[in-house]
């Protein structure tokens, strides 16, 4: 795919430059190899697997629930996605059923997720732009969640909340108000962020017409998610392929037509919004249901109860296999995806009944959303990758993995 | 969106003889052809107008030894139009020697996604694919020995502790011996 | 590893203020007359530690929070984060290290200056963590020599400020002294 002659290459009319592994705008060690004609991009090679870390072989010699935490750490700026979906995967390999109000915290804490994810990604994006402001109204917004997820599930970040059949344990009575106290204030704060950026004259001359990818060829890079929607394709699996009860939630999806950075960044602060309003659905339909269910009892794909382990011999041995053996799932395979805060995150996992998954195949959307960076980038100039970079909102654990 | 069984019969009729069986399992439509015809299906799939399934979500390959045959690819489609999923899957044999790689062809032709997944597969699970501009490793790097994801590789890497890294700065050979 | 009997059993807390803890035995590099510049200079080092910003992977999050303004890490000066290790005094490995970017992390340690630290930030970085795998460095000591260790999945900001105060300490009252300060820096040793 390279648009130079040789003879120019010869010439040495084209520099070669190195954004090394370590550089301050590539969100993490990806290294890219720039051909450069002054300023301008004539060919970009992403090289990847600087964080290459084999989760995908370490899930086949750990047991169902023990990968959980692996997956936790894969795109580590929306941990509580990477455990929603392998869940949601496993739980269709069994069938197994989810309690209602496991669904709807679920579906709480996956909002909640998508609004850390993209605070963080317009902090750094920002940043890399030039409003190095942006950093600290991002950042601190992020803190304010995170003190939910330390609620929910002891941890700020790595929580491994979401369990095959449902969750860790319950939420703690003060969940409610805390969340809605937030959710009362957050409208204003993604106010004050697009106050700053969405007419400001820098951001939009630095992302307007910036790293455009056609209809056609993003929907031939697969890119799904937030990359589809500022193209202009109306697409979103919360909507299309429900999953975790999201038929009975009612958001609207933002969809905006030029493809350009700008309005990637339109549909992701828009997004936000939509996922504040999701987030008070779901805490009125948790109120609803009934306090203490976030797992269905069941003899081979749950833990028992507490007392049940205290006082009998069964509940012991049940105990014991639960958690030295794990969970067997009935031989097959099955393929779960959610809409993640940065495309389409889904895990294909294979069975053979035994404790240990056969394989298991992560589907990260910043896999293949890096994919697409050099048919935006070639052609522009080089201050336009770094705008570029930011707008496909990648994180190099899912990359790598 | 439309329902499982419908879909069924359309991708059946569709693919006619190519395919060898389609089924639903586990909430999912699945079609396994033979590795030789996967182009030719994946280009019918995409173009015609009922079915349209123009995204290719990911494709990968599975190690299911010591079951003959060894490898089975895994093609996950989407189709925007009728929000519904396709998996197609295809056994490959393992060949003989360890030299020589399994080999299939590219279907990058047909989606751009296959382009990097391909890479990643050949990189990760030792398969070849015909055709690919840009075949080379992905997320190991260029020297490294072996496929990892096959099943004969260790997952701490032990036996092959001999590549490592060899680390060089420009004055000082140095040399971890690793 | 030093011999148990040569660790400092109580080591220097925040509220020491002498310039030399108990023990101390005078730097034979440095001149007598020039002791208290010495001192200075460490103070110096010590308030205005600029890391390089090196972020691999989760921990690197926990270390931009503690940059942010709730865990605000310039209380300890150490907020300018700089893009080239030249113009930087301390490595923040925070992150899981590949083989693959072993080369990486040992080129850009040998580019920067001395005195230069090294603080390993998680589990991963200090010992493998959960990544015990063919593709992970098991602990970032195997290419460069570490100060100081923070266990954690990720290390909570304040665990990464807790140990950037230990190493303050250290580096204050002289114990932290580079190993490689008077050799050529050549793990064969020559």
């Amino acid at each position: 795919m390279a648009k130079f002659t040789v003879e120019e290459h010869v010439q040495g009319k084209h520099m070669v430059l190195n954004m090394g592994p370590q550089h301050p705008s590539t969100h993490g060690v990806l290294r890219l190899v720039l051909e450069l004609d002054g300023e301008r991009v004539v060919q970009c090679v992403p090289h990847i697997g600087y964080l290459h870390t084999g989760i995908e072989k370490l899930s086949e010699y750990h047991n169902y629930t023990k990968n959980i935490t692996h997956y936790c750490r894969m795109d580590y700026l929306a941990p509580i996605n990477n455990e929603l979906a392998y869940c949601l995967a496993v739980e269709k390999l069994i069938g197994l059923p989810v309690p209602a109000r496991a669904s709807y915290i679920r579906v709480a804490m996956h909002e909640l997720t998508r609004c850390i994810s993209h605070l963080i990604w317009i902090a750094t994006h920002g940043m890399d732009i030039g409003a190095q402001s942006l950093f600290f109204y991002g950042m601190g917004e992020r803190e304010k969640i995170l003190e939910f997820y330390e609620l929910v599930g002891g941890q700020r970040m790595m929580t491994s909340y979401i369990r095959i059949g449902g969750l860790q344990a319950d939420v703690p009575a003060e969940f409610d108000e805390r969340v809605r106290a937030w959710a009362k204030d957050f409208p204003k704060a993604v106010d004050m962020i697009e106050g700053l950026l969405t007419k400001n004259p820098i951001w939009t001359k630095r992302t307007q017409g910036v790293g455009v990818l056609d209809q056609r060829t993003t929907i031939s890079y697969g890119l799904m998610g937030v990359l589809f929607r500022a193209c202009g394709i109306d697409m979103d699996l919360r909507r299309d392929n429900p999953y975790c009860r999201f038929e009975e939630f009612s958001f609207d999806v933002p969809v905006f037509p030029e493809g350009d950075v700008y309005s990637r960044y339109q549909v992701r602060m828009e997004e936000m919004r939509q996922s504040c309003r999701l987030v008070v659905q779901a805490l009125d339909k948790i109120k609803q249901t009934e306090p203490g269910t976030t797992m269905w009892v069941s003899e081979h794909f749950a833990p028992p109860k507490r007392d049940n382990v205290e006082r009998d011999i069964e509940g012991l041995i049940h105990h014991f296999k639960y958690w030295t053996e794990g969970i067997k799932p009935p031989a097959g395979e099955a393929y779960a995806a959610i809409e993640g805060s940065k495309g389409e995150l889904g895990f294909y996992v294979v069975s053979d009944g035994s404790a240990q998954p056969v394989r298991v195949k992560v589907r990260g959307a910043s896999f293949v959303n890096l994919a697409a960076l050099p048919a935006m980038v070639e052609g522009g100039l080089i201050a336009d990758v770094v705008a570029v970079i930011g707008s496909i909102d990648i994180v190099l654990g899912e990359v790598d993995r | 969106m439309v329902k499982l069984d419908e879909l069924q019969v359309l991708v059946k009729a569709v693919l006619g003889e190519r395919a060898s069986s389609v089924w639903v399992e586990n909430g999912a439509l699945i079609a396994r052809v033979p590795p030789e015809l996967i182009v030719h299906v994946l280009t019918a799939l995409r173009d015609d107008e009922r079915l349209g399934f123009g995204v290719l979500t990911y494709m990968t390959a599975a190690d299911y030894s010591p079951r003959l045959p060894r490898f089975e690819l895994v093609y996950d489609l989407y189709s925007l139009k009728l929000c519904e999923r396709l998996r197609v899957k295809c056994d490959l044999e393992d060949t003989g020697s360890e030299e020589e790689l399994p080999e299939v062809d590219t279907v990058s032709g047909v989606y751009l996604a296959a382009l990097w997944h391909e890479r990643e597969c050949y990189d990760l699970m030792g398969i070849r694919f015909r055709g690919h501009p840009d075949l080379r490793r992905i997320v190991l790097p260029d020297r490294w020995d072996g496929h990892p994801l096959r099943k004969d590789y260790p997952f701490d890497g032990k036996r092959v502790w001999k590549l490592g890294c060899t680390v060089v700065d420009s004055a000082r050979n140095v040399n971890l011996g690793l | 590893m030093t011999d148990p009997s040569k660790r400092l059993i109580n080591a220097p807390s925040m509220d020491d203020k002498r310039p030399y803890i108990d023990g101390w035995k005078p730097d034979p590099h440095v001149p007598i007359l020039l002791t208290r510049l010495d001192y200075l200079l460490r103070l110096a080092q010590t308030n205005s530690l600029w890391p390089v910003s090196f972020g691999l992977a989760c921990c690197a999050i926990e270390m931009m929070a503690s940059m942010g303004p709730k865990y605000d890490q310039s209380r300890f000066g150490a907020e300018v984060f700089r893009g080239t290790p030249r113009q930087a005094d301390l490595m923040i490995v925070s992150g899981r290290l590949s083989w693959k970017m072993a080369p990486v992390v040992r080129e850009l340690y040998e580019l920067m200056a001395h005195p230069k630290w090294v603080l390993s930030m998680g589990a991963c970085a200090s010992c493998g963590g959960v990544f015990q795998t063919y593709s992970i460095v098991p602990g970032i000591d195997h290419i460069i020599p570490v100060d100081i260790y923070i266990p954690g999945c990720p290390p909570r900001p304040e665990a990464l400020q807790d140990g950037l105060v230990k190493l303050q300490n250290r580096i204050r009252t002289g114990v932290a002294k580079n190993p490689f300060a008077e050799t050529s820096g050549r793990m064969d040793g020559t």
